[in-house]
């Protein structure tokens, strides 16, 4: 099949209306369409003829398993199961709920945030990230392309599709997935993604969205930028946003922590920080 | 804070340790399946005799399964261990899930004999990467599964320790199992002496870090440790093993091997509290010879007359230094400071002895191997965290 006969398939298998596309880059296509009257998102996973087949169909059905496993305002919905497309299978699909407002990513010229909006934006991502944490799953490429603002104002994460179940390790082999400039430390290849790197994913988002830079950038040399993720700490966010406040700032620095025991080791014990600070201080 | 004594095979093994926590000097005991056989056999008690007369001095027992110490090539010393038949079916190793799960499912069962915490086994490490790290993350991490909060177990060799940027992400999966304790040892290739061997300073710089990092969620113990890494207390750790024999003190793969050459006894050595160090007893005579005031100030007590009392008094130094050091609660930084005034005042009182005696008794390796190595260990770890 082409990719138009894929389409038509997808509609008819689907029972959404016409497509109508939002980003068609690589093997994964990403639609706007209708279920019922209701705007929704139309993914599309082209599966290649190739050895890879299987682990393409897997990662799809994966990321498609988690998201409707997870409940949180703060995570993307799935409306429908994976579905295959054709015998091979040449493609799979899935309907998602359409998100109104912008990808942080499209915001990033809006940075830096006063604190208030970088605290919600810490909140929710970390509400959303929890329930992924929850299930033992972790997202493994937060970036700004994969947090969304809502109209309203709430955060919410989507696109966990490098997710890993922890218990379904082996599917993902030593392919590392993640963004340049918002990987941790433990996505250097060789390295095992916990949840406590995603806990350092959001300390990226967060520093970001308070100073306008990323806390390590990336050179455009991987092997630097791996050696500095590894073996050096990130700079207090108070060093570049002095009006930091106490708790926020404190909040970052701990997610940004090189070493994984020293950060929250999920986004569930960043949420119980969050909503019941430690009082008086120690250095332990 | 606390000092827990390690087992031994010295028939009054019991007596002493019972002694000891009867009189405030240990917090309780750690049980080893090599030296204390489950059931009594002649001059052996039993471990669950050994187990409830120490609960019921209100001290702490811990049974170590000694998986790790079990899987070394050589250890074939298991007259004591095999009583306590902790493998399954499957066979002896921690690498398939059906192994980790009978010998998990046997020690767990055993430490219920004993009323003892859940401890699960483990395997020595050299690397935190590959295999045998894999192996025994996942024999934690099926412990884990089987009771939540059991307690765990790592342990390693110096090249483990010494992996810097490995070692930290590994502990970060460790940490991630959130176990209420973990029981920490270094694994020795051989011990010669009596004498600490912190040379190489990254690595135990390292063991300080790892200890600082799961001590920020669980008690740490750290085994086989006494004298020698009491600068884990300074790190976070709450309890070190220790005792009166080089087996006890030391993890010494030989004291799990037929063919060591009897227990080695530090018969003729006198605890120098303020030094933190144990000498020979004619160093210790030397000493008093010299001004017996300030040789009672160094030691920290009157000469032991025997071994009975040098036990005693070597506990009490080593648990009057854990003290000291713990008494800042949870401040590291004051902890650290409080056993770096420690290193700092003994090693002056090692050069001014150096001066008053002969060299062959306190010697310059002495001085390296008992302070300025274990201090230059804490220094690297210490500078790291900003808390030098």
């Amino acid at each position: 099949m082409d990719t138009a006969q894929i389409l038509d398939e997808v509609r008819a298998a689907l029972g959404v209306s016409d497509l109508a596309g939002i980003a068609t880059g690589g093997q994964k296509l990403v639609f706007r369409s209708e279920l019922e009257g209701v705007p929704v998102v139309v993914k599309v996973v082209l599966v290649p003829d190739t050895a890879h087949a299987v682990e393409v169909v897997e990662r799809a059905r994966r990321e498609v398993e988690l998201l409707a496993t997870v409940d949180s305002p703060h995570v993307v919905k799935v409306l429908s199961e994976a579905v295959e497309i054709g015998d091979r299978p040449e493609a799979i699909c899935w309907v998602e709920e359409m998100l109104d407002g912008e990808d942080l990513r499209d915001l990033i010229s809006t940075f830096p945030w006063i604190p208030d909006q970088v605290e919600k934006l810490v909140r929710d991502v970390a509400a959303g990230l929890a329930a992924c944490h929850e299930l033992d799953v972790v997202h493994r490429d937060l970036s700004p392309g994969n947090v969304r603002r809502r109209a309203a104002g709430d955060f919410v994460v989507m696109d966990p599709g490098f997710a890993r179940h922890l218990s379904k390790a082996a599917i993902t082999g030593v392919y590392q997935p993640g963004t340049r400039n918002y990987i941790s430390p433990e996505h250097v290849p060789g390295g095992s993604p916990l949840p406590a790197s995603d806990v350092f994913g959001l300390g990226i988002l967060a520093y970001q969205a308070l100073t306008g830079a990323v806390p390590i950038p990336f050179n455009g040399d991987d092997g630097d930028y791996f050696d500095r993720l590894r073996n050096s700490q990130a700079a207090p966010i108070r060093t570049a946003r002095p009006d930091a406040p106490e708790q926020l700032a404190a909040i970052i620095d701990t997610c940004l922590q090189r070493q994984p025991a020293r950060r929250y080791l999920d986004a569930g014990e960043l949420l119980r920080y969050i909503e019941e600070p430690p009082s008086g201080g120690d250095d332990w | 804070m606390s000092v827990l004594i390690q087992d031994g095979r010295r028939i009054g093994h019991l007596k002493w340790s019972r002694e000891a926590v009867a009189d405030g000097l240990a917090s309780g005991v750690v049980i080893s399946p090599f030296h204390t056989p489950r059931v009594q056999v002649p001059r052996n008690p039993s471990g669950s005799t050994f187990a409830s007369e120490i609960i019921d001095l209100g001290g702490q027992v811990i049974f170590d399964p000694s998986t790790d110490a079990r899987l070394l090539p050589g250890s074939d010393d298991l007259v004591h261990y095999d009583t306590w038949q902790l493998w399954g079916s499957s066979g002896v190793g921690l690498d398939t899930d059906d192994r980790r799960l009978e010998h998990i499912e046997r020690v767990f069962a055993r430490e219920d004999e004993l009323a003892a915490p859940k401890l699960a086994p483990t395997l020595v490490l050299d690397s935190p990467l590959g295999t045998r790290a894999a192996h025994a993350l996942r024999t934690s991490q099926l412990a884990m599964g089987m009771r939540s909060n059991s307690w765990q177990s790592l342990v390693g060799r110096r090249s483990f320790w010494r992996t810097g940027a490995d070692l930290d992400a590994y502990v970060g999966q460790l940490a991630g199992l959130r176990a209420p304790c973990w029981v920490i040892t270094v694994a020795n290739d051989v011990v010669l002496d009596n004498v600490p061997d912190l040379g190489d300073a990254q690595a135990f710089a390292g063991l300080f870090r790892t200890v600082h990092s799961l001590s920020r969620r669980s008690r740490v113990i750290v085994t086989h440790s006494d004298y020698a890494y009491v600068g884990a207390i300074a790190a976070g750790a709450t309890d070190i093993g220790a005792g009166w024999d080089r087996a006890m003190r030391y993890f010494d793969p030989r004291s799990f091997q037929v063919t060591t050459a009897g227990i080695q006894i530090p018969a003729s050595y006198v605890t120098q509290g303020q030094l933190g160090a144990v000498l020979r007893r004619d160093t210790g005579d030397a000493i008093v010879r010299l001004d017996a005031a300030r040789a009672r100030g160094i030691r920290g007590g009157p000469v032991p007359a025997d071994d009975m009392a040098e036990r005693a008094h070597h506990l009490a130094r080593l648990t009057e230094l854990v003290e000291r050091i713990g008494r800042h609660g949870r401040s590291r930084r004051g902890r650290v400071g409080e056993l770096r005034s420690f290193y700092e005042a003994a090693d002056v009182e090692f050069a001014a002895l150096q001066r008053d005696l002969p060299r062959r008794l306190v010697s310059d390796e002495l001085r390296r191997r008992w302070i300025q190595e274990p201090l230059e260990a804490l220094k690297i770890y210490a500078t790291a965290e900003g808390l030098w």
